[in-house]
């Protein structure tokens, strides 16, 4: 019995060092996974923010993109929205600021592939936004392209992924590519 | 003594421990054990946790708010089939879109003044309640795909999610 409980112990210490290894050094995956929570919170709106908080918040955000980065969204119902740099991202948030007064980012489900060196990653996620001026929340997939750059994980290009390959446009239905 | 012990027996302390723990706390622990073992299997291999509709795409079939049970195992002998609600996800699990097929793989999908058309053919379709007017030029679907939408064609179609997904995509047919 003795031999059991001794083992039961060291299973336990075991399984909580390795707690604490990966908690005071976490590997890429997680490191992005922890980046990009921390990018959904910058990046949403709260409805009790001052302006103060909002334009740190703002400038936070900026902070989580590479000088060269590249977003296209084509959102459901066919239209598409581009961004480049890291400027139109920041006039970006200060118009959503302007405009919302409520609006929740969520990331779900991130599938994180990184790349054999270990500089680069891409993730897969589900984006769920809930915002003050709809009943319903708004759902899409997105994939990110992320580098290290100076110990830090930078977002480089954002792009929309289709669930269902279908595309309206103006109305009208187009093939699929 | 034994007055003692009886007076304990029907205490509230004794209800509560036998509410709480059963007159058995061994065996409690071991049918604890097992609901735990069979909820893990249940919802890891069998079904999906229960789903919560939002939204009016598949209204009247599933109304928005009501809660409902997806299998995953449904397609383990054959493929999905014309008719069937299926889950179909997107990055993962934690948010999915609830469609019906409607188009199998290797066949050709339109809209022509609401009617939908598989084929060439129209398709008897008593799930629809509303009448549309919605037109899609023909679609033809490959081996590994799936036309799905949803059952509320009152919508407008630029409002309504429906399209092509592949067959990795769906994850269960809705059982209740």
């Amino acid at each position: 019995m003795k031999i059991v409980v001794r083992l039961v112990l060291l299973l336990v210490l075991v399984g909580l060092g390795y707690w604490l290894y990966t908690f005071f050094f976490p590997g890429p995956e997680r490191v992005i996974r922890q980046r990009l929570a921390k990018l959904a919170q910058a990046a949403s709106i709260r409805p009790d923010q001052g302006l103060l908080s909002r334009g740190a918040a703002i400038q936070e955000l900026a902070g989580y993109f590479d000088s060269e980065i590249e977003i296209t969204v084509n959102w459901r119902g066919g239209s598409q929205h581009s961004l480049a740099g890291r400027d139109e991202i920041i006039e970006t948030a200060k118009l959503a600021h302007a405009r919302f007064k409520h609006l929740k980012i969520e990331f779900l489900d991130l599938n994180v592939t990184l790349a054999p060196d270990k500089q680069s990653a891409i993730v897969h996620l589900t984006a769920k936004v809930t915002s003050s001026d709809q009943s319903d929340f708004q759902v899409q997939e997105l994939k990110f392209h992320l580098k290290k750059a100076n110990g830090d994980w930078l977002i480089f290009r954002i792009e929309t992924i289709r669930t269902l390959s279908h595309l309206l446009v103006d109305g009208a239905l187009v093939a699929r590519a | 003594m034994h007055m003692q012990s009886e007076q304990d027996k029907h205490g509230l302390v004794w209800w509560l421990r036998t509410i709480l723990i059963g007159r058995n706390p061994r065996r409690t622990l071991i049918r604890i054990g097992v609901l735990v073992v069979a909820a893990f299997v249940l919802f890891k291999f069998v079904l999906l946790p229960p789903v919560r509709i939002t939204g009016p795409s598949m209204s009247p079939t599933l109304r928005e708010g009501s809660i409902h049970l997806v299998s995953r195992v449904a397609y383990l002998r054959h493929p999905p089939r014309r008719g069937d609600v299926v889950s179909i996800r997107l990055a993962g699990n934690s948010i999915m879109y609830m469609k019906r097929i409607v188009g199998e793989p290797g066949e050709t999908v339109e809209f022509v003044n609401g009617r939908l058309l598989v084929n060439g053919k129209v398709l008897e379709e008593p799930y629809v309640k509303s009448p549309s007017r919605w037109n899609m030029p023909p679609e033809t679907l490959g081996p590994d795909e799936y036309f799905v939408v949803g059952d509320n064609r009152a919508m407008h179609i630029d409002d309504h999610y429906l399209g092509v997904a592949t067959r990795d995509r769906i994850v269960g047919k809705l059982l209740l």
